[in-house]
């Protein structure tokens, strides 16, 4: 079982009180939230009405609660076990436009149920392309979707109109209160205040932007009359398919994939303080869960469902992961499907306090991409990785217009700066990887000091394979401690012959050389026998090499002593 | 490696950093040696910038600390970083060394003892 990370008040299997968890829940709706804006879109792009928005919503709601408890299932083939909130997809929003102005609705809803079965599909392969998916490009990816964000949080931030709109002062204020109590909170709250830190600062953004005249009066008469029940309209929902669609919808499902493994590795580290890799068996339940959210999504009528990396940081900001949460939150969206003036309250948040909201998530976002990105070590390969599909990704926000031209084929990897990144990063990591074999060597001479030559050839294998830097210390520590003894003691008769090997789960050293083996004990000498005999810091660092090996194996044959270490990865 | 050494009322503070192996120690151990023989009898030890200590480190370490033992001298060490730490720990040095967090604790205990040694004198 992972071992819980100390910044967790409730990890993913505890279960907080009954009024906690309802508290949190409404937090991660707040956010999920942000996405009732994309069917609106959609359907006011098609020239669709008013009615058919407010039943696709209403599904869609449905869909997204059902897809979140989906997700979350600790036990079976499907579902990942984490609390993230699945919402409304934004990364099919161009081919849902572009297949309802060729088919309408029963198109859209046709389209949506086909890229959910496709995810599903790729899901059961994804444990096979583990080496597509290293530690940086899921961090790359990660960190690209938060910054992706960033247009659209800052300009709501500042109640800018737009990209080129001038900054608004009453906006600029409720979003500052807002922000600041959620920092504020998080920071110097005391005990469990920081799991209501988010609902603290919508509370007193609300009640500033109430105060400043920036909750419309509109909205206000908007809430008043929804109506408080209504049973989702489901005349508008019928299917239909088009092969001509196949190609955008296939490109915009494996976007929407890149970006929800990115977001289960976030899962998977902020619930584990030991955390190493992403767990590939993990993503594949939790993308097959994600699948088949989009899958009942296009079934019920309703829009495409993916993995909000906004709830997952969300999660991490209040230290609360509870799986509980998500069933919670999963029964109150399904509930909401049939109270829509109670889903109209979120749908009126003002717009700086959810530019704020958003913005005190992108920076957990941000930081846990740059902490996966830099978990392992950084060479020269994977600089180029990171940077090169890092800034040509940003390139697409700054200059939108750059890529007008580029080829239709390959229109959709330049049309997102998220899609740009991933593409990027997915081949440079493939191109990379040539020339790097898992296999070097390194001849020791006892006679000359090569105790930096150990520390330089481990780093820069280190750095090459990609490996764990603590694992590559304790290789160097114990590959010292051994050609210290050897030497220093006159164990070794001619030079020592070092053959490192590397895969995702182990490095491995092998160690032979002409002369006597180094007696490797299970207890340390005592210091009583340290001060007697010299000979026993031998003895000393058989020990050490032993505590910081995870097995090792010794033999002799002949004059030759071969010693093998083995180190978990 | 590198060494230095300052005077703090009357502890002599050693500071260790870099890499102590089977190259380096002897320089550890020469300069402690010399020290404690002009008569230094506190010494605090900080090892906040030393990156990595092998067996060969651990001897000098032991051999001037029994020397400065004979002579009844103290001394304790400071701000280990968490490889060297673990090396402490693994090698028992840690249950008899004194260990502190940081230089003003390890500071403070030299001066409590120092206090206590003039009282029983």
């Amino acid at each position: 079982m992972p071992r819980k990370p100390s910044n967790l008040l409730y990890d993913v299997n505890e279960r907080p009180p009954l009024g906690v968890i309802l508290v949190l829940a409404v937090q991660h709706l707040f956010f999920l939230s942000v996405g009732l804006i994309f069917p609106v879109m959609i359907i006011r792009a098609i020239g669709g009405t008013t009615e058919q928005i407010q039943t696709v919503v209403s599904l869609s709601m449905i869909a997204a609660g059902v897809a979140s408890i989906i997700q979350s299932l600790p036990r079976g083939p499907v579902g990942s076990g984490f609390l993230c909130g699945q919402g409304n997809d934004p990364t099919i929003v161009a081919f849902s436009i572009l297949a309802g102005k060729a088919g309408g609705l029963p198109l859209i809803f046709g389209m949506t149920i086909v890229s959910g079965l496709a995810e599903c599909f790729m899901s059961r392969f994804l444990h096979r392309l583990r080496s597509i998916f290293p530690a940086e490009v899921t961090g790359v990816i990660l960190a690209m979707v938060s910054l992706t964000l960033l247009p659209l949080t800052i300009t709501a931030f500042f109640g800018a109109k737009g990209n080129g709109g001038a900054i608004h002062a009453g906006s600029t204020i409720v979003a500052i209160i807002t922000l600041a109590v959620m920092c504020g909170v998080n920071i110097w709250g005391k005990g469990k205040l920081r799991l209501y830190s988010v609902i603290c600062g919508i509370s007193a953004g609300f009640t500033a932007a109430w105060l400043i005249g920036l909750l419309p009066r509109q909205d206000i008469e908007r809430l008043a009359s929804t109506p408080l029940l209504a049973f989702p309209d489901l005349s508008v929902v019928s299917w239909s398919f088009s092969a001509a669609l196949l190609v955008p919808v296939l490109v915009a499902t494996f976007s929407s994939l890149l970006k929800s493994v990115a977001t289960l590795t976030m899962c998977q580290k902020i619930n584990d303080a030991d955390w190493k890799r992403p767990d590939m068996d993990n993503i594949s339940k939790g993308i097959l869960a994600d699948g088949l959210a989009t899958v009942i999504g296009g079934a019920l009528g309703g829009m495409g469902q993916s993995l909000y990396a906004a709830s997952a940081g969300l999660s991490l900001a209040t230290g609360a992961t509870s799986r509980i949460i998500a069933w919670f939150m999963g029964g109150v969206m399904i509930l909401l499907g049939f109270f829509p003036k109670v889903a109209a309250i979120f749908s009126i948040m003002p717009v700086p306090v959810m530019g704020a909201s958003l913005f005190f998530i992108l920076c957990f976002m941000f930081i846990s991409g740059a902490q996966i990105m830099m978990s392992r070590m950084i060479d020269i390969r994977k600089t180029f990785i990171i940077g090169v599909s890092l800034m040509f990704g940003i390139s697409v926000d700054i200059f939108p217009d750059l890529y007008r031209g580029v080829h239709p084929l390959l229109q959709p990897f330049f049309n997102s700066s998220l899609a740009l990144t991933t593409v990027l990063a997915i081949i440079l990591n493939l191109l990379f990887r040539i020339g790097i074999t898992n296999r070097a060597t390194i001849t020791l001479d006892p006679a000359s000091d090569s105790s930096v030559a150990i520390a330089n050839f481990l780093e820069d294998r280190g750095g090459l394979w990609g490996a764990r830097r603590e694992v590559i210390q304790k290789a160097i520590g114990a590959l010292t401690e051994l050609y210290e003894a050897v030497t220093v003691h006159g164990m070794a008769t001619g030079k020592l012959l070092v053959v490192a090997s590397f895969d995702e789960l182990r490095l491995d050293l092998q160690v032979t050389y002409p002369g006597v083996p180094l007696e490797m004990p299970a207890a340390p000498p005592s210091q009583q026998e340290l001060l007697e005999d010299e000979r026993h810091f031998a003895r000393l660092a058989g020990f050490l090499i032993r505590r910081l090996t995870d097995s090792i194996e010794s033999d002799r044959t002949g004059e030759e002593c071969r010693i093998r270490f083995h180190f978990d990865h | 490696m590198e060494i230095g050494a300052r005077k703090e009322a009357n502890v002599l503070v050693i500071t260790v950093g870099g890499r102590m192996d089977a190259v380096s120690a002897p320089d550890y151990e020469k300069w402690v040696k010399e020290w404690i023989g002009s008569g230094e009898m506190n010494l605090l030890i900080d090892l906040g910038h030393l990156d990595y200590i092998s067996s060969a480190g651990l001897r000098a370490i032991l051999v001037t600390s029994k020397d400065l033992k004979s002579r009844g001298g103290r001394q304790c060490f400071c701000s280990l970083q968490p490889a060297v730490r673990e090396i402490f720990e693994l090698s028992g040095f840690s249950a008899v060394m004194e260990i502190h967090e940081h230089h003003d604790a390890a500071m403070a205990s030299m001066s409590d003892k120092t206090f206590d040694s003039l009282q029983s004198n």
